[in-house]
This record gives C-alpha cells, sequence and structure tokens, in this order.
C-alpha cells in the first residue's frame, strides 16, 4: 500500500521523465544451512533455498532535475533497486529506462551518462592528488583533453577544493576527501547523480557543506539526484520529494513536507505562563512541567490547537510559546513501523 | 587509452611506495648472496653445468628473480572487492574490468621490477663480473620479462576472480608460486632436471614466467628468444582467455543474484 502518491501530479508540472520504473521485482533464493553435522551433509545433496522478494512490484518515475530522496530501513531493497537502474543487475519482471535506455541491456552507453558514490568506497587513487584521478576519470568517459580541463576548473571552484587538489588523497580529512569523491564523479557531466550515504561519517559543519554542494549542483548543472541515506538531515535539507521502500514495496511517495505534516497527528507544545498550568482535556497530554513552564503533546485527531489555547487562557496568560513538529528521523520509523507485517 | 591512463597512474601510484620497496630489496641482496655461496661451492670444480658457466647462472638468477620479486598485488584488491561487494560498482562505469585490472597490475609490476633489476645488476657485476652479451640480449629479455610479469598478472587475476565462489583463494596462488620455484626454473635452470622433466617443463606455463626470459638474458639466441615469445603469446592469450570467460560467467551470477 503507498501511503500518498502520484507527485507528479502535486508538481502540477512537467518535465522530461529520466527514470521511469513499472511493475519491477526481483527475487533472490538463499541457500539455508542447517546446524549439525548430518544437516550439513544432507544439504550438500538436498539443498533448501529460501526465497527473498527484495523488490516486489514497485513503479515509480524521476523527472529532470529532481532531488529525490530513496530511503527504506536496512535490507527493505533499495541497493536492489538502484543496482537494476544502474544496469548492475537484472531484474526478475517489470519495465526500467533510465535516460530513455534499458539499463540491462544498455549498460555501457548508460554509464557514460550516469554518476555514482557508494558509501565509503572511494574512487580517487589513494597515494596520488585528487586531480590525477579526475583525469584519468575524464580519460574513462572519454572527455578529451580540453574539455576535462574545463570541467575539473569548474568543479575546483564549485567545490571549493583547489587548495589541495594537488596533495596525496591519503593526507586529506574525510569530508575534504567526500567533497573530492563527488566531483570526481561529476567530471563526466553525468545527467543522474546516484549518491549513496555520501555524509555518513561527517561532523555536522562537513555534513551541511556537503549537502550545500549537492544542492549547488542540482541547480547549476540541473543534474538529477538520486540521494539514499539514513541521515534524515540530508533528506530535509536536499530533498523535496521521498519514496520510502520497505519489504521491497513503496511505502510513501510524495514530497518531505508533507511526510511531517500529513503524517503525524501530534503537535508537541513549549510554553512560558503566567502561573503553573492547571488543565484536563482530551488530546491532551502533559508531558513535562515545571514553575510556570510546560511541554504539551497535542492530538490533533482528538482536538483542535485553538481549542487548548482558548482553555488555557481562560486562566491563565501565555507569555511565549513554540509549536514544533515531530523531528523527520521520527516521522520516518513511524512510516516503518506501520509498515511492519 | 584509458587503459594506458591507468597503466601510467598506477605506476605514479606505486612510486609513493619507493621507500617501502627499496627496504624490500634487502631481502633480495641476502637471498641473493645464499644462492651465490651455494653455487660457487657447486662450481667449485667443474666449469659448466648442463651448458651453464657460474657466471651465467648467477645473471641468470637474478633475472629469474627479477620476476619473482616483481609480483603485484593485484589478486588480493580482486578478492577484497568481491568480498566487499565493491567489485559491482565497477559494473556501472564505462571499462572492462579485466582489462583495468592488467593495466593496474602491469603498472605495480613494472615499478617493482626495475629497482630489482638494477639490484642484480649490480650485485652480479660485483661478484661473478660482466655478462658477455648482455646489452644484445637485454633488449629481447625484457621483452619476455614483460611478457613473465604479465603472466603473473593474468595468473593472478584468473585466481582472484575465484573468489566469487570460494571464500580464500590464497592457496591457489601459493600452489602456482611453488610450481614456478620448482618447474618455472626460478632456483635454477630447467636443464638442469632429469632429461625427460625437463623437456615437459620447459613447455609447461610457469616456464615462461622465469626459465624462458633468464635464459633469454644468459644464453641468447634467436631460438631461444622466439620459443620463449611463442609459448608467452600462447599462455597469455589463454590466461587473458580463461579470465573473460571467468569474469563473464561471474559477472552473470551477479547480475542475477546480486553484490
Amino acid at each position: 500500500m503507498i501511503i500518498s502518491g502520484n507527485y507528479k501530479l502535486l508538481q502540477g508540472r512537467s518535465l522530461n521523465t529520466v527514470i521511469q520504473i513499472q511493475n519491477l521485482r526481483k527475487k533472490f533464493n538463499t541457500k539455508i544451512k542447517s546446524s549439525g553435522f548430518a544437516a550439513a551433509v544432507k544439504s550438500l545433496f538436498n539443498p533448501q533455498y529460501q526465497t527473498t522478494h527484495a523488490v516486489d512490484d514497485i513503479s515509480f518515475s524521476v523527472e529532470r532535475g529532481e532531488v529525490l530522496a530513496f530511503i527504506g530501513p536496512n535490507g527493505a531493497g533499495k541497493s536492489t533497486t538502484i543496482k537494476i537502474i544502474t544496469g548492475i543487475m537484472y531484474s526478475d519482471s517489470g519495465n526500467v529506462k533510465v535516460l530513455g535506455m534499458d539499463p540491462h541491456r544498455q549498460r555501457k552507453q548508460l554509464a557514460y551518462r550516469i554518476g555514482t558514490i557508494f558509501g565509503q568506497k572511494s574512487q580517487l587513487w589513494f597515494h596520488l592528488p585528487p586531480v590525477d584521478s579526475f583525469y584519468l576519470l575524464a580519460d574513462i568517459y572519454d572527455l578529451d583533453r580540453n574539455r576535462a580541463k574545463k570541467r575539473i576548473n569548474f568543479l575546483t571552484e564549485v567545490f571549493q577544493i583547489g587548495s589541495y587538489l594537488k596533495v596525496p588523497v591519503r593526507k586529506l580529512s574525510l569530508g575534504e576527501r567526500i567533497r573530492c569523491e563527488i566531483a570526481a564523479s561529476l567530471i563526466h557531466e553525468p545527467e543522474i547523480l546516484f549518491l549513496d550515504e555520501p555524509t555518513i561519517g561527517l561532523d555536522v559543519i562537513v555534513k551541511q557543506r556537503i549537502r550545500n554542494l549537492i544542492k549547488t549542483i542540482n541547480s547549476e548543472d540541473k543534474t538529477t539526484i538520486f540521494l539514499t541515506s539514513h541521515d534524515t538531515g540530508d533528506i530535509s535539507s536536499i530533498c523535496r520529494r521521498a519514496i520510502v521502500i520497505n519489504h521491497g514495496q513503496i511505502v510513501w511517495d510524495d514530497t518531505v513536507n508533507k511526510m511531517k505534516y500529513s503524517f503525524f497527528k501530534k503537535k508537541t507544545v513549549d510554553l512560558r505562563l503566567q502561573s503553573p498550568l492547571q488543565l484536563e482535556m482530551d488530546g491532551v497530554k502533559i508531558l513535562k512541567t515545571k514553575n510556570s513552564s510546560a511541554k504539551l503533546e497535542i492530538n490533533l485527531d482528538l482536538v483542535d490547537l485553538t481549542a487548548v489555547f482558548d482553555r488555557i487562557m481562560q486562566t491563565n496568560q501565555i507569555k511565549d510559546m513554540t509549536v514544533s513538529n515531530p523531528p523527520l528521523d521520527e516521522v520516518i520509523s513511524l512510516i516503518y513501523s506501520k509498515d511492519k507485517r | 587509452m584509458k587503459y594506458l591512463r591507468i597503466f601510467t597512474i598506477s605506476i605514479r601510484e606505486q612510486i609513493a611506495y619507493l621507500p617501502v620497496m627499496l627496504l624490500r630489496n634487502i631481502f633480495f641482496i641476502i637471498i641473493f648472496y645464499i644462492f651465490y655461496s651455494l653455487w660457487s661451492a657447486i662450481y667449485q670444480d667443474r666449469e659448466t653445468i648442463e651448458g651453464f658457466t657460474i657466471i651465467q647462472m648467477i645473471w641468470y638468477l637474478t633475472f629469474a628473480e627479477a620476476i619473482e620479486l616483481s609480483r603485484c598485488g593485484v589478486m588480493n584488491q580482486i578478492q577484497e572487492e568481491i568480498k566487499d561487494g565493491s567489485v559491482v560498482y565497477g559494473l556501472a562505469r564505462p571499462y572492462y574490468y579485466v582489462i583495468f585490472k592488467i593495466s593496474r597490475g602491469m603498472g605495480e609490476s613494472m615499478v617493482r621490477c626495475l629497482p630489482v633489476l638494477i639490484l642484480g645488476y649490480a650485485f652480479a657485476y660485483i661478484f661473478v663480473g660482466p655478462l658477455d652479451g648482455y646489452f644484445t640480449a637485454l633488449p629481447f629479455a625484457l621483452i619476455l620479462l614483460i611478457g613473465g610479469l604479465l603472466l603473473n598478472v593474468l595468473w593472478q587475476i584468473n585466481i582472484g576472480l575465484l573468489s566469487f565462489w570460494f571464500e580464500e583463494v590464497g592457496p591457489f596462488y601459493w600452489i602456482l608460486t611453488k610450481m614456478v620455484f620448482i618447474m618455472g626454473g626460478l632456483f635454477f635452470p630447467i636443464d638442469l632436471f632429469p632429461g625427460w622433466l625437463a623437456g615437459i617443463a620447459k613447455y609447461l606455463p610457469f616456464a615462461f614466467s622465469a626459465y624462458w626470459p633468464a635464459r633469454t638474458m644468459v644464453q641468447f639466441n634467436q631460438d631461444i628468444f622466439l620459443t620463449g615469445f611463442l609459448g608467452l603469446i600462447i599462455y597469455a592469450s589463454g590466461l587473458l582467455l580463461c579470465s573473460t570467460v571467468i569474469f563473464e560467467i561471474a559477472r552473470k551470477r551477479v547480475h542475477v543474484q546480486g553484490g
């Protein structure tokens, strides 16, 4: 069941579709190993397999220039889907078109038009400066020398990596290296960039810098960003749209904002009052009180915010107040848990 | 062009290890001195053994050892990439994995080989004197030496790719290196074997990783070089074909079953 959907209608604009997936399925057969010697011998002659539906009938499309979060718990089917989209793996059934190509049959042609960064797996040569890896990648993607030089200059400026472009990679900090990794994946001007956990292990300042860079390349190059991350900060600050996948099925496909607002029917309210709070009301849970301050959780399905404030103001005076949405990771956890089978 | 760039960048990366490599060559000097002492004792009461003088024997060893001590680490790289799954990400790039690994392995091997060759030259020159016809034979022997390095890289790729099916492939490589030690003529020329065994061993693939390049160096003539060259072409083509087949089977497995 998809909780929300038809994102394209919500956007209200028509762009080029760069990824089109229909009814995609992929299952794996895993050999079961029982414990004990007899079972081990038996499994040699009569192996038993367990079928896992890694991707189970998913459909979605991505438009050119979109910044999409593709998220889900471990083992949900994210990596399998990405491997199928990038042509690394075959699907069992369904249609996949990426930039108008069949990734399975046109893997090499597609490779020239997409970029990938997979977690902490480096594409830079450890003992050499990043610029050497950049020129190697330019050769791998068949860029001529002039074009490569221009592109590297452009990326050096955008990513502000000029000061350590000629420093061996082993001497760079993790943040500096990740900036170079992302720049490296953009040498051939890919139309779609697949980013898998690009900010893992980085401190908050570097994370923010990387997020800004991703936004910059999306706006400067019009590169479509397909982001996989467990870091909700990445999702909320970079992506407009999120697809949540769990047990191989899409359980959410809509804007990140809507995810926050429509999914959680509870608000948290911090109050500073004239005198200590005295309140008993359906749908209102007092989380904490201290002197004349209080923290409430209000269930919007049961009571209106204004009704709660009216009731408080009948006997008290509100000096200050903050109404907050739940943090995004709570929302995502809730989506995951609602889908538990 | 892209593979040439991989080769040159691999050379540059290896140069970063140069101090470590030079230290490693201390080991070369030690084993070389042991062999020199051993052969000096054997040659005490004779001029030649199976047509080799002591000068030829020592120069032979320096050349054969140069190939052996220039082994690259491409098998371990492949094994690691298969174990941690990163091999699949190479499939999303426009290059052929096997050729990429050959280029990288050859770059590594060439850099490792050069200091051993120089050191071997110095050692042999100091201990037994110059080798007649050294500079005439050198270009031909270098072709076979590079071929020997290529064979080693191809063996490593083939064995490394077996990691798709086997948890640990080190033992396969261990057996291979021992075959090169014994049957490939690494420690002494194959001609010293009994006639029937030498006849077989000379045409096994292991001989083209040590014996033929080293013999071309010390007893150069056109026939020896051409035999070495022909065998090299046949075995290198066979190993390349084999690695391509293994990789394609493994790739299908990745395509179907995942990384």
